[in-house]
């Protein structure tokens, strides 16, 4: 039987069909794209586009969970304001990127999508919409239900609407870009960028084909721009250039706040439509730039390989059929005793089946578990990140 | 009611004699923490050192249906750590050891007893800083702050204690020690360690803590702006921010406070002033100035009277400590107050506050503001006569009607101080069933039972009827 797509066009909807399902012990699928990609029933939250509330003097905003990342960078943009989270392709909707933790480059000094949310409505396991959290920037009332649903892969049961706070727009962004071959530039990063505390927006490296694409981001009055400026080019040599966000034609455009916006890993993803693989890795900072071996495993697998070496991910993204058991195995032996984590977001059924979705699995796994048997009795919303051993 | 026999002899025998009270001292000083007003004594105290010692009592208590309660410094304000039905109170501040600090991965790995300030201290040599900084910093631990998600002047730009911890160890109320987070900024799956903090000890009992450490800024410049009005000060406070400018902090004391601080550590602030504002930013030294002349330009078209800039460290730590210090600065005008924490949307504030003083003086009470003004968390302090047993009933009405004014502007019943035994009867005005239910649900996964800090957070319908009789009771020192 062919598989349903149901596409609520409001929450309560979406709540009766949910306990529907409940009720009946059917699984389905919550996705925010509107096709089914197997014979499971996908919930689709593409339809729940609504703004909440929006108050810019109160930096705060409330919209449902199928709401383009991109177009709420644009309202809040259209208000000096911004979300300082960059989505990680350019049809990631609000939910998803709650769902599924997404963050990018600015979290090194500014925090992920987490670190944002002030409220959260969704419904639960025995067909409830339940709300959490709230409108204000600061908030202790209860349990702070917003953050587990954060990575929560669809769990514990469709999101209906985020509150996000946030932040002023940076005042006179600005990149700052170079391209090297060797990796030493990390090493320059430790030690005369990190070791002096100096404050940047966001830093972004691309590797691929042997060579790293290299940007850093800054903002501020003139004086600050002239230190910061100063201090990074005595740290990276003196070879970097500037590039009024991405105005100039410039093949670091994409690194752009524009671009950033609109998904930082959409240019990387190859346009010959070959099947692809994307890993995830999470790793304290300090062992990511700091272990030479790692970073040449990272580099030496043929893949694009996306760094945001402050704050410590990566992402890899390459042709499916390269990447082999012996590759990942060796790449969970580079990650063994770093403290980090590598989630295989994209790849082969049969590596999923030998590897799992996280690598390793976190020391908390069996309590995640034991909240997905909680929270969904009725075991209808499907997510596979909690059926691994 | 002390330790039954048995249990104390088990517990001696897991602690040793020196680490096991329950005599009639020992009960009254944990009867509360620094919410006096719903004292219930302890079955007894506990003290254990280690990790094992924990574990093992932990087990005993579940064993024997005896509930217990965490607590650290005994500094939290919403009576977290009250031991309502005669619990046990399990006293943390033998794990107060740093171990270790990690300039590479920026994270200290502390005992929960350790005291927050001390993080700090530790870091400092290695240009590194915990960011949390209740005003009670040089008492409560780390273990406290992650308990209730502990806020303080820095939050607005920096966030509150969630966004500073990467990982905790804790003993689940059946003994068994989970491990959540680490060192990385975040591990695959639901964020279980963001869910924990702030559970207010109704999850487990923290027995590690690792910290996020952040950079110390290369500068730091704090202002005071004075003002003849508070809706001027409040003006101030959101120009600031539409202007694009976050500072670290934005402060504001009002007018009684002033006077109490003023007699208390004579900080130099105008004693004919209605409000005066804090303002810290926080940056390289480069550009900084310039940021701060917006600031003093913002303040002047508000009608700020003055704006002063510390001239030097010195001037800087007194201007912060008037600020830290303005609590325990109130006891010069009363020897009782009630401090509430309520949170409103910061455009809100003139006309909320305006609703607060004149709440306050239908009952007679002057109620004095210092607070966070940048998050919109508002800290009304409300002096009163304990021995005044009408004002000790008034001074409850006055704290829920304070709630309430909140809550009716779209705000919160609490920004940091947690919603523990003090405000749980108010959570259903915030909460449906439903939502309630769906956060006892998660509690259930990790405390099935109940037996660890029972009557916390949420009412317990079968206790309802005690806890009015207790709110109603009166005379109770403060």
């Amino acid at each position: 039987m062919k598989a349903v797509v149901f596409q609520p066009e409001n929450t309560e909807e979406m709540r009766a069909w949910v306990a529907e399902r409940i009720a009946a012990g059917s699984p389905f699928h919550i996705s925010s794209r509107s096709r089914a990609d197997d014979d499971l029933d996908v919930l689709s939250t593409s339809h729940l586009q609504a703004e909440q509330f929006f108050e810019p003097d109160d930096m705060v905003i409330g919209v449902e969970s199928g709401v383009p990342m991109v177009q709420l960078q644009e309202r809040l943009a259209a208000k000096g304001m911004t979300l300082p989270v960059s989505p990680w392709f350019a049809d990631d909707t609000v939910g998803q990127m709650v769902a599924a933790n997404r963050f990018g480059p600015e979290r090194m000094d500014r925090g992920g999508i987490r670190d944002w949310i002030i409220g959260i409505s969704y419904v639960n396991g025995f067909g409830k919409l339940v709300k959490a959290g709230g409108r204000v920037v600061k908030n202790v009332t209860g349990y702070d239900v917003g953050k587990l649903m954060v990575g929560s892969r669809g769990g514990f049961g469709p999101i209906a609407t985020v509150n996000f706070k946030m932040m002023p727009l940076p005042v006179n962004p600005l990149g700052l870009y170079c391209g090297l071959e060797s990796n030493h530039w990390l090493k320059w990063l430790a030690e005369d960028v990190l070791a002096k505390r100096l404050p940047l927006d966001w830093v972004q490296a691309v590797h691929r084909k042997g060579a790293w694409r290299i940007g850093l981001g800054i903002s501020g009055n003139e004086a600050r721009q002239d230190r910061l400026i100063a201090e990074l080019q005595r740290a990276f040599d003196h070879q970097l250039h500037k590039a009024d966000e991405g105005r100039e034609p410039s093949e670091y455009n994409r690194f752009s706040s524009e671009t950033r916006q609109k998904g930082f890993l959409s240019p990387t993803l190859p346009d010959d439509g070959e099947a692809r693989y994307h890993l995830h890795g999470v790793v304290p900072t300090g062992h990511l730039i700091g272990r030479p071996r790692l970073m040449e495993c990272l580099t030496g697998l043929d893949a694009t390989l996306v760094l945001h070496p402050v704050g410590g991910d990566f992402h890899l993204i390459g042709r499916l059929e390269s990447l082999t058991e012996e590759k990942l195995d060796r790449l969970r032996r580079h990650l063994a005793g770093t403290g980090g984590y590598l989630t295989l977001e994209q790849t082969s059924p049969e590596l999923l089946e030998s590897f799992g979705y996280s690598i390793p699995l976190p020391s908390e796994y069996p309590l995640m578990q034991r909240m997905k048997q909680t929270l969904d009795p009725a075991g209808v919303f499907h997510a596979p990140f909690y059926e691994m051993v | 009611m002390s330790f039954a026999p048995e249990i104390k002899g088990e517990l001696i025998e897991i602690l040793g004699a020196k680490w096991v009270k329950d005599d009639p001292v020992t009960l009254f000083s944990y009867r509360s923490d620094a919410l006096t007003l719903h004292p219930a004594p302890p079955m007894g105290v506990i003290y254990p050192g280690t990790t094992d010692e924990l574990v093992a009592c932990v087990k005993l208590f579940h064993h024997n249906g005896i509930s217990f309660v965490p607590r650290g410094a005994g500094t939290g304000l919403s009576g977290g750590a009250i031991p309502r039905d005669r619990s046990v109170v399990v006293e943390m501040f033998r794990f107060n050891t740093i171990e270790e600090i990690d300039v590479a991965n920026r994270t200290a790995v502390v005992g929960p007893g350790v005291v927050n300030l001390a993080v700090t201290k530790a870091a400092a040599p290695h240009g590194l800083y915990f960011v949390p900084d209740p005003s009670s910093q040089k008492a409560c631990t780390v273990g406290g702050n992650v308990g209730e998600n502990s806020g303080g002047p820095h939050t607005l730009k920096y966030g509150v204690t969630v966004n500073h911890v990467l990982g905790l160890e804790m003993v689940l109320p059946d003994g068994e020690l989970v491990r959540l987070g680490g060192k990385a900024w975040g591990v695959p799956g639901p964020d279980l360690l963001g869910l924990v903090v702030g559970s207010e000890g109704t999850f487990g009992i923290v027995t590690k803590v690792t910290c996020r450490l952040t950079p110390i800024p290369e500068k730091a410049l704090t202002m005071l702006g004075v003002f003849e009005s508070v809706a001027d000060a409040c003006r101030t406070v959101s120009d600031i921010i539409r202007n694009g400018i976050v500072p670290a902090a934005l402060e504001m004391i009002d007018h009684i406070v002033i006077e109490a601080v003023e007699k208390y550590i004579g900080a130099g602030f105008p004693l004919d002033a209605e409000a005066v504002l804090i303002i810290e930013l926080e940056d390289l030294k480069d550009g900084i100035e310039d940021e701060a002349e917006r600031i003093r330009e913002i303040c002047r078209a508000n009608n700020a009277r003055e704006v002063r800039l510390a001239a030097d460290e010195a001037e800087r730590a007194q201007i912060w400590r008037a600020r830290k210090e303005a609590f325990g600065a109130l006891g010069t005008i009363s020897p009782s107050f009630y401090t509430q924490d309520g949170v409103i949307p910061r455009s809100k504030l003139p006309e909320v506050l305006e609703e607060i003083l004149a709440c306050g003086k239908r009952y007679g009470f002057r109620v004095a503001n210092v607070f966070h003004a940048g998050d919109g968390n508002l800290h009304p302090l409300i002096p009163y006569d304990s021995q005044n047993p009408k004002d000790v009933e008034n001074v409850f009405e006055v704290g829920r009607e304070i709630l309430e004014i909140c809550l009716k502007a779209g705000g919160s019943l609490s920004g940091e101080h947690g919603i523990g035994l003090e405000k749980a009867h108010m959570m259903e005005q915030v909460y449906n069933q439903d939502d309630r239910d769906n956060m006892i649900a998660m509690r259930t996964v990790f405390n099935p039972d109940d037996l660890l800090n029972p009557g916390k957070i949420f009412p317990n319908p079968s206790r309802c009827s005690e806890t009015k009789v207790v709110r109603g009771k009166t005379g109770i020192a403060v």
